[in-house]
């Protein structure tokens, strides 16, 4: 089991300052929670599994679980290659590529290998290293994964290398622009190397759904799906309390403080990190009451472009946007999760005149979407603050 | 000692130099702050102690942990952005595991020669490796890349760029994302930011570096602020006679006025330390129009640069209540609502212009406002000249001093007899007289004009219901008098003088 959970416990009577960091990278050691989820992570990369696919809201907290994850992983072992896929091209890609696997000192071997300075070349069909021979003539090409399947077997029978490779879904939302099957065909590419290496594991993430890239998401059906969610109350506790003691506040009542920090953004790190920063813009001593009114005008002056839950959904669902914004108006308005039924019954919902069928889909869509959760037969907004944005957003 | 720029050392890359924290005889460059010694930028810095410790830890937590905590500094033109990064960068070099573990690296000021991502490589590698080998052809990104990783080590880059939107512009979304691949990939980065306002590049959540800056927005400088900056920059410039008069009564009210009128831009004061005298600052509208003066090569270039519809609308806006609507703004412009809203979208884009929803009523309308109020002052300088700046400097003037507000009655009366316009402003805003209700009311009326006036002075528009309707009448006078309308200002002594009428001949309020 992952030793950071040991420091973790610890922190329950020991507050520890954490520093306010509003989007940049989180230091491991102020990454709060997540312990279970990087528990899971860790068996996910020993065989059978080929890894796993981490869905979550955009800043959530995929990046910093990613990039905390290197140390356990090569503590067991593993070689580690964390690439950012935030990129418009396959070149741009193979560039981020290179540039990980430059990182894993133990793949730093890969060029002699190839006796030579090498390059990764990432085409559709292949991902490979081209090196030009350093004695003689000529260059030499090698199946990248193949070559670094060798480095892990060389390590131990048990060593395998894992590729986090983050924001995956904006490389193949970009391929598909271009040509619709590349981003498919890209994703096989990827799945082939988990299927004939058995030392090749991937994690790969990203916040806009595959789905709006791959019309069935086979590509990626050998991993496992991961949800990641905002932190439970006693993490999420734990971070704002560490915020209030990092950011010098000056507060009434800590813990109260930290819980109206937690009560007004449901335990979500970034918008945590964002409620307290807008508090150390503040003069003088803050109390619960504060905390509301910073998120308040967070949301009126939009300062978390949390409008773009509305905007996106005519360039995500076109011409149902409509009846998607009916669905999530009548289930952020419900006392209590609601059923698919309940929700075909309202008149706001009725008169689009959906199937059920088309309408289950629909949910689907939304909870893979991060706006929707759902409990056994019931759905429900996917947290509280995503609730109180498509409130306010909509004027409800 | 580092490679390349490393903190404290000042090397070649075009920052502020160290050295001693006087000033002396040296030059004050309020456009260019970081060709100053960075000791004495820091020893006159005023009001931004709490944000410099803030950015401080920042800059260690990089310099000692995994972290990067990436900074956005958000502000109009001269209100201390890069007088702000000098600093931090001065300060924190006086850490030494600061100084050992970061790298400083500027991109140029207005991103001369940086348009393209493999550009802001470029830079880095050259301040990186200065004397590194110029090989055949054009290194491609990867190899940069590859480059400056083992050029910096297990240290960290402290990358600078100013107008971060503009350059973010030239990047396009596509090298945005190799910025954010590199920096989330190598985890080598910590970027330190500024541009004039937020904009869509980070504000909107399908942007690549959405939500990645810690934006921290800098207020103009308080009056008391402002005061300190003066007093300080006139005593380390011996300017002993200054530095007496700013801090006296009647200085800080002097000052107060002033810093109304630039919306407490530091530039315009570090302008009036540079230029003014004691003299000038207790006129006021000397004062004034030497720093307006300073600035005209600045605000020249800058409305040049746009086209003729926008100068139409800069000047329509300049002219008119402080901020208006498009269908207004097209009236006063002659131009076509279209045009001019289209227009008005791209000025808004530039951060020359600010649009507003009213706190209270009808949420569907839109106004727009300059952001700069010199920008404002200046349209004044140069089509009305002196006559108008000193007008509304005779105005804050008056508004921000008791001392000449206190007794006024018969003067003011002769001076508005004697068509002594700034006097009787000045006189008249102070009230008093034999009569003392109908003074007090003149007084009161005076500071709900005065303050109407410095609504429109910041941009704001006027909210006058509570104002009589002589009070009224006045301010319409006085904004038409600003725009030069002949008419206007031939009824504001009559105005004037209705106003300090006694009560039963007053309109109601």
């Amino acid at each position: 089991m992952y030793s950071r959970r040991v420091s973790n416990s610890s922190r329950h009577e020991n507050v520890r300052p954490i520093e306010v960091n509003v989007g940049g990278i989180v230091a491991q050691e102020d990454l709060v929670g997540r312990d279970g989820e990087i528990d899971r992570l860790m068996s996910l990369a020993a065989p059978p599994a080929h890894g796993a696919m981490l869905l979550g809201d955009r800043r959530i907290g995929k990046t910093s679980l990613l990039r905390t994850l290197e140390q356990p992983l090569r503590e067991a072992g593993h070689l580690v290659v964390r690439v950012s896929a935030e990129t418009s091209s396959l070149d741009d890609f193979a560039r981020a590529l290179q540039a990980g696997l430059m990182v894993e000192p133990r793949l730093g071997s890969w060029g002699i290998h190839l006796e030579g300075e090498a390059a990764v070349r990432v085409g559709i069909a292949q991902i490979s290293l081209r090196a030009k021979a350093q004695r003689g003539a000529g260059s030499r090409e090698a199946d990248l994964f193949a070559t670094c399947a060798r480095a892990a077997r060389a390590q131990g029978p048990h060593h395998r290398v894992v590729f986090l490779l983050d924001e995956i879904t904006v490389l193949a939302t970009e391929l598909a622009r271009e040509a619709p099957g590349d981003a498919r065909d890209f994703l096989r590419t990827l799945r082939r190397a988990r299927q004939e290496f058995g030392e090749v594991v991937m994690f790969l993430a990203g916040s806009i759904g595959l789905h709006h890239a791959l019309p069935d998401g086979t590509e990626v059906n050998d991993l496992v799906e991961m949800p990641i969610d905002v932190l439970d109350q006693p993490e999420a506790m734990r971070l704002a309390e560490g915020l209030i003691l990092g950011s010098g506040l000056t507060v009434t009542e800590p813990r109260a403080v930290a819980a109206a920090m937690v009560a007004h953004t449901s335990g979500f790190p970034f918008y945590l990190h964002g409620t307290a920063q807008l508090l150390t813009e503040r003069r003088g001593v803050v109390d619960p009451g504060a905390v509301a009114q910073e998120v308040r005008r967070a949301l009126d002056l939009d300062l978390w472009n949390t409008q773009h839950y509305d905007s996106r959904l005519d360039d995500y669902y076109r011409g149902e946007a409509e009846l998607v914004r009916d669905i999530l108006d009548t289930i952020a308005t419900a006392e209590k999760p609601v059923s698919a039924d309940e929700v075909l019954q309202t008149s706001a919902v009725a008169v689009h005149a959906p199937t059920r069928t088309r309408l289950l889909t629909l949910l689907q869509r939304l909870e893979r979407d991060h706006y929707l959760r759902r409990t056994a037969q019931s759905t429900a907004m996917a947290n509280g603050f995503i609730g109180r944005i498509w409130r306010h957003v909509r004027r409800l | 000692m580092p490679t390349g720029d490393a903190m404290g050392g000042g090397v070649g890359v075009g920052g502020a130099r160290a050295g001693g924290a006087s000033t002396g005889g040296a030059p004050l460059r309020p456009f260019t702050p970081q060709r100053e010694q960075a000791a004495a930028l820091s020893a006159r810095t005023v009001g931004r102690d709490h944000l410099l410790r803030v950015l401080q830890a920042k800059v260690q937590s990089a310099a000692t942990s995994a972290a990067r905590p990436h900074v956005l500094l958000v502000g109009p033109p001269g209100v201390g952005k890069t007088h702000v990064v000098e600093v931090l960068l001065h300060r924190a070099s006086a850490d030494p595991s600061v100084r050992d573990r970061v790298l400083v690296v500027r991109a140029p000021h207005e991103g001369l020669g940086v348009t393209r991502y493999s550009d802001l490589l470029a830079e880095v590698q050259r301040t990186l490796d200065p004397g590194g080998s110029r090989g055949a052809g054009v290194p491609a990104p990867g190899e940069r890349e590859a480059r400056i990783r083992q050029l910096v080590g297990d240290r960290v880059v402290l990358l600078v760029i100013e107008h971060l939107d503009r350059v973010f512009d030239d990047l396009g979304t596509a090298g945005q994302r190799s910025l954010r691949a590199w920096v989330e990939t190598t985890g080598q980065v910590m970027l330190l930011t500024t541009t004039p306002a937020v904009f869509p590049g980070i504000r909107e959540r399908d942007q690549p570096w959405f939500g990645g800056l810690a934006t921290f927005v800098l207020p103009g400088l308080s009056a008391n602020e402002a005061q300190h900056l003066v007093a300080n920059l006139a005593q380390s410039r011996g300017q002993r006679d200054l530095a007496g008069f700013v801090l006296s009564d009647s200085g800080r009210a002097r000052i107060r006025a002033l810093s109304e009128l630039a919306g407490g831009s530091p530039r315009a004061l570090v302008m009036l330390a540079e230029q003014g005298s004691s003299t000038a600052l207790d006129e006021l509208t000397p004062a004034v129009a030497n720093v307006l003066e300073g600035l005209v090569p600045y605000h020249e270039s800058l409305l040049w640069a746009l086209s003729s519809n926008e100068r139409r609308l800069v000047a329509a806006l300049a002219a008119g209540t402080g901020s208006a609507t498009v269908s207004e703004l097209a009236t006063s412009s002659e131009l076509e609502q279209r045009t001019a809203a289209s227009a008005l979208g791209r000025m808004a884009a530039q951060h020359l212009v600010v649009s507003e929803k009213p706190d209270g009523g009808d949420r569907r309308t839109t106004y727009y406002r300059l952001r700069d109020p010199v920008l404002r002052q200046h349209v004044w300088y140069r089509t009305r000249g002196v006559d108008v700046v000193g007008l509304s400097a005779a105005l804050l003037r008056a508004h921000q001093d008791p001392a000449v507000r206190q007794p006024l009655s018969e003067a003011a009366h002769q001076r508005l007899r004697a068509g002594d316009l700034d006097g009787a402003l000045a006189a008249a805003a102070a009230g008093g007289g034999p009569d003392v209700p109908a003074a007090r009311r003149a007084h009161e009326e005076a500071d709900v004009i005065l303050a109407a006036v410095s609504q429109v002075r910041r941009g704001r528009r006027l909210e006058m219901s509570r104002t009589s309707e002589p009070a009224r009448r006045l301010v319409d006078c006085l904004l038409g008098a600003a725009r030069g309308d002949a008419t206007a200002r031939a009824a504001l002594i009559p105005e004037w003088r209705r106003l300090l009428e006694p009560a039963p001949t007053r309109g109601g309020a």
